[in-house]
């Protein structure tokens, strides 16, 4: 008996090792043909979402898809990319899950796109780089550029391009604005403890620094998830503003706490700021003194590719799209464009076209072009919020192309 | 009353007690293929690793199937470790995701300073570096038991987690470190899914043999007798304390090397990867796939990988529905997926009885 | 002074927050030697009930926070017969790995029903101040710290001085001689569910206003609040409140002054330390066996 069970494990054992040869034979072969359906140059053009929708994790919500639908609707009612009709393959990939972005982007390849759009925040890419180089694909994902994905960066991929803007210009410009705009030399820096808050607060005590600056209470860290800042608040209490960059729900914790203590000083943040005034986070007095450093505001800004799309999608879905929905439009497009400029839906031709794409009919940006980063989006804007939620545009700022994270 | 998680006679003690480690009717709780003889056990390992190894690249339709496979034999060895933790040792262990985590970093530590050439002893430095560490803190909580065990290795996960992500260096900045060198072993690199799975498949053969010599050996038969009732079996000359932390310290081990596999292959660690989530994955391996058998783990990591890709269709109902099907699979089938055959017996033989 | 006064009222407040969550935890555990994961997600789902009752019933603050803890109380029902009941006579580590399911479908049916974007819940009596030494503390922490000193009160009242809780106190101390002597273990055993998930809404619905409402507040709670019941010694409902303030007082006062960047750990820490100077472990009054 026992002699027998030997023997099929042995059989078993060099069948796997003929095996494991002809799987490598075929692994080698496969590797060359990743756009097979591509090349095919007269079907329809493939282009992956690498996000989730409403439901999908704790986190989703459908901006994105939203967005990026609006914007495949009018790319194939003019005809398609070059008469070809485009079509958007979505894969869940949550900003919560490395692994299940790992997956998402290993189906999105198996789709052979010309394109992928998403995923949503930087450590997603981090997780995925490798794979993505691997692929061949262009990615423009829709989160912010941070220092470890832009070209060049620890886990970058020379196949990723940005469609939003760079952490560390929003905050240098954010400062800059208090500095010098505002001319304050009294500014407190606290921001959420996981890598997008530390690469925000870095950055501000940075450009503090520059104009001979120190942050006032130091550096303050706060727990994604807090519900009492209390102390951050105090230690800023002497501060004539705040800079705090973070998630939305403790930045509306820091808003209604300041009101709460008297203290009446501007708080400047990022895009986390229109999730707090259009969500009802903190309202009236608490957002009276809010400044947001921030790409584009959908609604307020007034290029007519924007209200063009503020239109059409407040006649789908009854509400005004967030700026995340502005960027997975412009996304879309920014990758069609590139499509039509290689001539072909071949990854590896749009690939090269993406370093001299050019799109100025923005929902977001007024204009795109890759710098040698990646970056292609350099529109940032200072947003003043007002008590009933209203929000003007106070200064533009055309930020400097963004040098490689290796130059 | 029994409101220790762990330690009542009625309650775990009534899951663990196998057919094999009970000479009174041996084999009869387990499936046949699951039965006694190592020689056999063993030779259902071979088949079964090189059945994945031959037929794995063959019915992959594209380059996620062969990704969610190479995920799948890692979550093999996670959830192997893992039942020697919570099922064998009776650890109600939250820091396992802690200890995976720390083998991810030590590994892509090792070969970051010193080359890819130095795989080998990166993983060793992971699986021995992580074995101390387990092994510290299983004599610090020799005493903690049940749930109390449960809420320490929490805190100390949590704990781990922020130090990771605080500190720069050896776990990179904000806990992300990236690009990690590839596995390589006797001067080849492991690059592409279908690399690492060809080599994982091995690994994998190599922990559940050892799952099933341990399973046949008398460390398993007084681990569990610690577990149940540790008192008699202190009074019967069982080192009641040293077999359950041997067998922890081993399912850590374990998990330092799943980690560490993960890390060289996705080329990538970060704290988010071995998170709570995970951690509740671990737990549901074990408990969906069943902890009497060492082929427990293997079905329920089949089912945690595959599940959600099976249900992705259903797009906004996903995660409800996932919830759902799990609590069913809990209410029908008390031990787990692997018990199903017992399970159908016993209800058969329940109806022909009345 | 008055900066000692504000942390050590958001300590309180915070405190008697994780006090509500982990008694709900602690009284089930007690009762039916649960360990309910879903736990977490009853905070959520709490929230979430009374945010529907305020904005699609348009119901005030406070008949919509009762609203959410009645409510709760149902659901409570209905897990002790979905989940619990059917599993009785099972493994507690079963029992464990259902209420981790019990979760997963309750924060995806309110994901369902609500979105996941995140949202604000009024809190009950207005946003105003008061200044307590000279310190601002708002209301709606002075309201969550009374509630819940009303809410102690009452259970230490139900638990001594009324049938039921009596009947669910002989089922904490032997389920088998509870029966016998004639206690109604199914009725217990609902109650209690009942009981825990109503204090895991009203947790849900005093902390919400102060922060926003998503998917994933209620589990993170839950998590700190296991910190006070350890320090509680698990046992006893008076230790785990005050263990819970502690935590609270903790958080914010230590953090406040030192270790700043380490406040969200200092929880966890504080179980090591007193898993190191107790190692027989705290669960000891309510788990041994022999």
């Amino acid at each position: 008996m026992k002699k027998t069970w030997g023997l099929l494990a042995a059989a078993a054992l060099a069948l796997a090792a003929c095996g494991g040869q002809d799987a490598d034979d075929a692994g080698s072969g496969g590797n060359g043909s990743g756009g097979n359906a591509s090349a095919d140059e007269s079907g329809p053009i493939t282009i992956a979402a690498l996000w989730e929708v409403s439901g999908e994790s704790d986190v989703a919500v459908d901006d994105f898809q939203r967005g990026a639908e609006i914007a495949v609707a009018a790319l194939n009612e003019a005809g398609g990319i070059d008469g070809r009709e485009v079509v958007l393959e979505r894969f869940a990939a949550s900003p919560l899950d490395p692994a299940s972005t790992a997956t998402a982007v290993q189906k999105a390849l198996d789709a052979e796109p010309s394109a992928m759009v998403g995923p949503l925040v930087a450590g997603q890419i981090q997780a995925t780089s490798a794979a993505i180089e691997r692929g061949g694909v262009p990615v423009i994902p829709i989160g912010n550029a941070d220092p470890t994905v832009i070209a060049g960066g620890d886990s970058a991929s020379d196949h990723v391009w940005f469609v939003n803007s760079y952490i560390p210009a929003l905050v240098d410009a954010g400062v800059d604005y208090l500095t010098e705009d505002l001319g304050l030399t009294e500014i407190g820096v606290i921001g959420t403890d996981e890598p997008f808050g530390q690469t925000g607060v870095e950055q501000a005590i940075a450009s503090l620094d520059e104009a001979g600056l120190e942050p006032v209470g130091g550096e303050q860290l706060y727990a994604p998830d807090a519900t009492d800042l209390t102390q951050q608040v105090l230690a800023v209490e002497s501060a004539e503003a705040v800079v705090n960059w973070g998630f939305p729900n403790p930045i509306a914790v820091q808003l209604n706490q300041l009101v709460q203590n008297d203290i009446a000083i501007p708080t400047l943040t990022g895009p986390s700021a229109p999730v707090v005034v259009d969500n009802g986070l903190a309202e009236g007095e608490a957002i009276d003194d809010l400044l947001a450093v921030m790409t584009c505001n959908p609604g307020v800004d007034e290029s007519d590719a924007s209200t063009a799309f503020v239109e059409a999608y407040e006649a789908e879905h009854g509400a005004t799209p967030s700026s995340n929905a502005a960027l997975a439009h412009d996304a879309v497009l920014i990758a069609a464009a590139a499509i039509s400029d290689a001539g072909s839906s071949d990854p590896a031709a749009v690939q090269e076209a993406m370093a001299d794409v050019e799109v100025t009919d923005g929902a977001c940006a007024e204009s795109y072009a890759a710098d040698e980063a990646h970056v292609l989006n350099h529109q940032i804007q200072i947003v003043a919020y007002a008590a009933d939620g209203s929000s003007t545009t106070e200064k533009v700022v055309e930020g400097e192309p963004v040098a490689r994270a290796d130059g | 009353m029994t409101v220790e998680v762990t330690g009542s006679a009625t309650g775990a003690g009534a899951e663990v007690a196998p057919g094999v480690a009970d000479p009174g009717r041996p084999g009869r709780a387990l499936p046949a293929w699951a039965g006694p003889g190592l020689g056999r056990s063993l030779a259902g390992v071979v088949a079964f690793s090189a059945a994945v190894a031959v037929l794995g690249p063959q019915v992959a339709r594209g380059g996620s199937d062969l990704l969610l496979m190479t995920l799948w034999l890692v979550h093999i060895i996670s959830a192997t470790g893992y039942r020697w933790v919570y099922a064998v040792a009776g650890r109600f262990s939250f820091a396992q995701t802690l200890m995976m985590a720390l083998g991810a970093y030590t590994s892509a530590w090792v070969t970051g300073e010193m080359g890819a050439a130095w795989t080998p002893v990166g993983l060793v430095a992971a699986v021995a570096g992580v074995a101390l560490v387990g092994g510290a803190v299983g004599w610090v909580a020799r005493r903690s038991d049940g749930f109390a065990f449960a809420i320490v290795t929490l805190a100390l996960a949590e704990l781990g987690r922020q130090v990771l992500s605080h500190t720069e260096g050896f776990s990179g900045r904000n806990g992300n470190l990236v690009g990690i060198e590839p596995l390589q072993l006797a001067g080849r690199a492991y690059v592409t899914d279908e690399d690492v799975l060809t080599v994982l498949v091995w690994v994998v053969a190599a922990v559940l043999a050892l799952a099933m010599a341990i399973e046949r050996s008398p460390v398993r038969r007084q681990a569990l007798a610690a577990r149940t009732n540790g008192p008699v079996a202190a009074g019967l000359g069982v080192p009641v304390e040293r077999v359950r932390l041997a067998v922890f310290v081993l399912g850590c081990a374990t998990g330092a090397l799943a980690g560490a596999v993960m890390g060289h292959w996705q080329g990538f660690v970060g704290t988010d990867s071995f998170g709570l989530d995970l951690a509740i994955g671990l737990l549901l391996m074990v408990q969906l796939g069943g902890s009497r058998t060492p082929w427990g783990p293997v079905l329920g990591a089949t089912v945690y990988v595959w599940l959600p890709e099976a249900l992705s269709g259903l797009e906004e109902y996903r995660a409800a529905a996932y919830g759902v099907l799990l609590l069913v699979t809990v209410l029908v089938l008390p031990d787990g997926l692997t018990g199903l055959p017992a399970t159908i017996r016993q209800r058969l033989r329940r109806g022909s009885a009345s | 002074m008055a900066r000692f006064v504000a942390l050590l009222a958001s300590g309180i407040a915070t405190g008697a927050i994780l006090a509500v969550v982990a008694l709900g935890f602690v009284v089930l555990h007690k009762a039916t030697g649960v360990v309910n994961f879903a736990h977490g997600d009853l905070v959520t789902l709490g929230a979430y009930v009374a945010l529907w009752a305020g904005t699609d019933l348009g119901l005030g603050p406070v008949p919509a926070a009762l609203l959410a803890v009645a409510a709760l109380f149902g659901v409570g029902v209905v897990i002790e017969r979905v989940a619990h009941a059917p599993l009785r006579k099972r493994p507690a580590m079963t029992v464990v790995v259902a209420t981790l399911a019990a979760a997963l479908v309750l924060r995806g049916l309110v994901a369902l029903w609500q979105g996941s974007t995140p949202r604000s819940l009024p809190p009950l009596l207005g946003d105003g101040t008061v200044r307590i030494a000279g310190a601002p503390v708002a209301v709606q922490r002075i309201v969550i710290v009374a509630v819940v000193a009303v809410v102690l009160a009452g259970l230490a009242f139900t638990f001594t001085r009324t049938s039921a809780g009596r009947q669910v106190r002989a089922l904490a101390a032997d389920p088998e001689a509870a029966q016998m002597l004639g206690v109604r273990t199914r009725g217990a055993s609902m109650l209690t569910f009942g009981l825990s998930a109503a204090l895991a809404g009203l947790a849900g619905v005093l902390v919400a206003p102060l922060s926003a409402v998503d998917l994933g507040f209620g589990f993170g709670l839950m998590v700190t609040a296991f910190a006070g019941a350890v320090i509680g010694g698990f046992g006893n409902l008076g230790g785990v409140a005050l263990g819970a303030a502690v935590i609270g007082i903790v958080q914010q006062v230590v953090g406040g002054y030192v270790l700043q960047d380490w406040a969200p750990a200092l929880p966890y820490a504080v179980i090591l330390v007193i898993v190191l100077l107790r190692p027989a472990g705290v669960l000891s009054t309510g788990g041994t066996r022999l």
